[in-house]
């Protein structure tokens, strides 16, 4: 019994120095400290004193706004997820270094949208992902001259299966099957990584969770777009953890007025329990935001109950995610000229 | 304010001249009849026009949902999203009101916005969208008014000349040359008069 308790070193280690890191992360007061500078330059001269410091003070005054701060703060995620990736033992490395991909993800899905609508992309538009932990020739993707070479540039990846939609795009001529087919990848490698860790149950609890609510935001926003049905089904994710095919499939074809109860038969039923208004109107941006909002303090209860398990970092790699997200947003908000109130309104606090 | 323009005062001249006054007078109606269809056509344009303040509400209360949008996104992601938003197309065309060519812009397809990935982006992609159309119809309605405006100043410059100078200044040449038609019939009749008087004088 005693012995079923313990723990591989690899997981203990980046389970400590996960704990660590967390300290680097900017405190939900911090954040709200932010909110409430009045100007632009007041949030560059507080980001010139924590973890951004040395990227910040990169960057030529003239230079210095929203746009640069964003590539700052994602370039700060990227440097968080793939030091977990590095300092990782063997036995979780490979779920680590595939989570991260979902960075690699969002790489493509940007130079595919540009390549769709015909215009030209730098690199410095992409999060910045090391080399040697990405097999996707991003140059190469950016340079091509059209989507079809930028998708065939997939090839050798594990991202091949995209060149087979092609026809499907051509069809439809839009990049959301790819955006689908991305995702059914990236899930589907974390999902047969799951199986290898010690603590399966629980990752695959916090991984299927995301997986299928993303899968409903997904199902409701293509809903309120009247798009065929072949169409939507080629743009959601593949893979179901406590959802089941059929659910969507009703969720998609049903009238509007009942969407909200065959959201409420579901497992997820929780999440859109006073969304009603919101699910009936369509409007899928309140409701992602509610979601991401619960996951955000349903990932900071992990974090307090499960301090010693894989759970930890998982949620610490989320809080990450969702810094890079707040402070886009802060940064990016406060240069539009948002008022307090409404950045609260689109922050996850 | 009339002048008379220095012409022999013949009966030949007269003639010519009432001529050109009932041409003239026939074409200040006409282009007086331009003028009315020109400020009706105006003020059709005007009362699309007006309408602006509404629509500048409507671009406001998008705009806000762009902020929304741009502040979650980030830049350079929500512009990736903008990208997968179909173009839209228009054609512009000329046809003529009262002989002035006014542009006329058909909108032949609406921008495709089903594509667009995020429920935020689509969302100020659903408010923008309709409203693009409806600022090109407004800037379409005021290229109209600017160039039939312009018409209208012309004509009606050409209306006023007609009314406060030429049509005076012929009408006085007119009545000048009758004058002295006049003078030279009474000089006429009175030296015929004389004449006769001379005769009769030389006879008796």
């Amino acid at each position: 019994m005693r012995l079923f308790m313990l723990k591989s070193p690899d997981l203990i280690y980046i389970v400590t120095r996960a704990h660590g890191l967390r300290t680097h992360l900017l405190k939900l007061e911090d954040i709200s400290a932010l909110i409430k500078v009045p100007d632009f330059p007041t949030i560059v001269e507080a980001l010139l004193k924590g973890d951004y410091a040395q990227d910040v003070s990169a960057i030529p005054s003239e230079r210095m706004n929203a746009i640069s701060l964003t590539e700052v703060f994602y370039k700060k995620l990227a440097d968080r997820f793939y030091f977990i990736v590095r300092i990782t033992g063997r036995s979780l490395k490979k779920f680590f270094e595939d989570y991260a991909k979902r960075l690699e993800v969002d790489n493509i899905k940007r130079i595919l949208r540009v390549k769709h609508g015909k215009e030209t992309i730098t690199e410095e538009a992409l999060i910045p992902i090391p080399r040697e932990y990405t097999t996707v020739n991003f140059p190469a993707m950016v340079g091509a001259k059209d989507l079809d070479e930028s998708v065939g540039l997939l090839k050798e990846t594990i991202y091949a299966s995209l060149i087979d939609k092609i026809d499907l795009y051509k069809r439809y001529n839009t990049t959301l099957i790819f955006e689908g087919a991305l995702e059914s990848v990236y899930f589907k490698a974390l999902w047969s990584d799951i199986e290898e860790l010690p603590e399966k149950d629980d990752i695959k609890d916090i991984i299927g969770k995301e997986m299928d609510l993303k899968n409903l935001i997904l199902a409701l926003g293509l809903k309120a777009k009247n798009l065929p049905v072949e169409l939507v089904e080629a743009s959601l994710i593949t893979l179901y953890y406590k959802l089941r095919k059929t659910t969507i499939t009703r969720l998609v074809q049903e009238r509007p007025e009942s969407t909200f109860d065959v959201l409420m038969g579901t497992h997820y039923a929780r999440y859109f329990q006073g969304l009603r208004d919101s699910v009936e109107k369509n409007m899928v941006s309140d409701i992602e935001h509610s979601i991401l909002n619960s996951l955000f303090h349903e990932n900071l209860k992990a974090m307090h109950e499960k301090p010693l398990k894989l759970a930890f970092v998982l949620a610490y790699l989320y809080f990450c995610e969702n810094e890079a997200k707040n402070m886009t947003t802060l940064v990016t908000g406060r240069q539009l000229g948002l008022s307090e109130e409404k950045l609260k309104s689109i922050l996850f606090l | 304010m009339s002048f008379v323009v220095r012409v022999a005062a013949t009966k030949g001249v007269l003639l010519r001249l009432r001529e050109q006054l009932g041409f003239i007078e026939k074409g200040k109606e006409i282009l007086k009849m331009k003028r009315e269809q020109l400020a009706g056509e105006i003020n059709r344009l005007l009362a699309e026009v007006k309408a602006r303040g509404e629509l500048e509400k409507e671009v406001m209360e998008a705009y806000d949902y762009l902020k929304k949008a741009h502040s979650m996104l980030g830049y350079q992601n929500l512009q990736s999203m903008a990208l997968t938003v179909g173009q839209i197309d228009v054609s512009g065309l000329t046809y003529s009101v009262m002989g002035v060519a006014v542009p006329e812009l058909r909108i032949e397809k609406e921008a495709d916005i089903s594509n667009v990935p995020s429920g935020v982006a689509y969302e100020a992609a659903e408010k923008i969208s309709p409203l693009i159309t409806k600022i090109i119809k407004l800037g379409e309605s005021e290229a109209k008014i600017e160039r039939l405006v312009d018409e209208f100043m012309s004509t009606n410059r050409k209306v006023n000349a007609l009314e406060q100078i030429v049509i005076p200044s012929i009408a006085s040449t007119i009545r000048y040359i009758e004058g002295r038609l006049y003078e030279e019939m009474l000089e006429e009749f009175i030296r015929t008069k004389h004449v006769r008087e001379a005769i009769r004088r030389r006879r008796a």
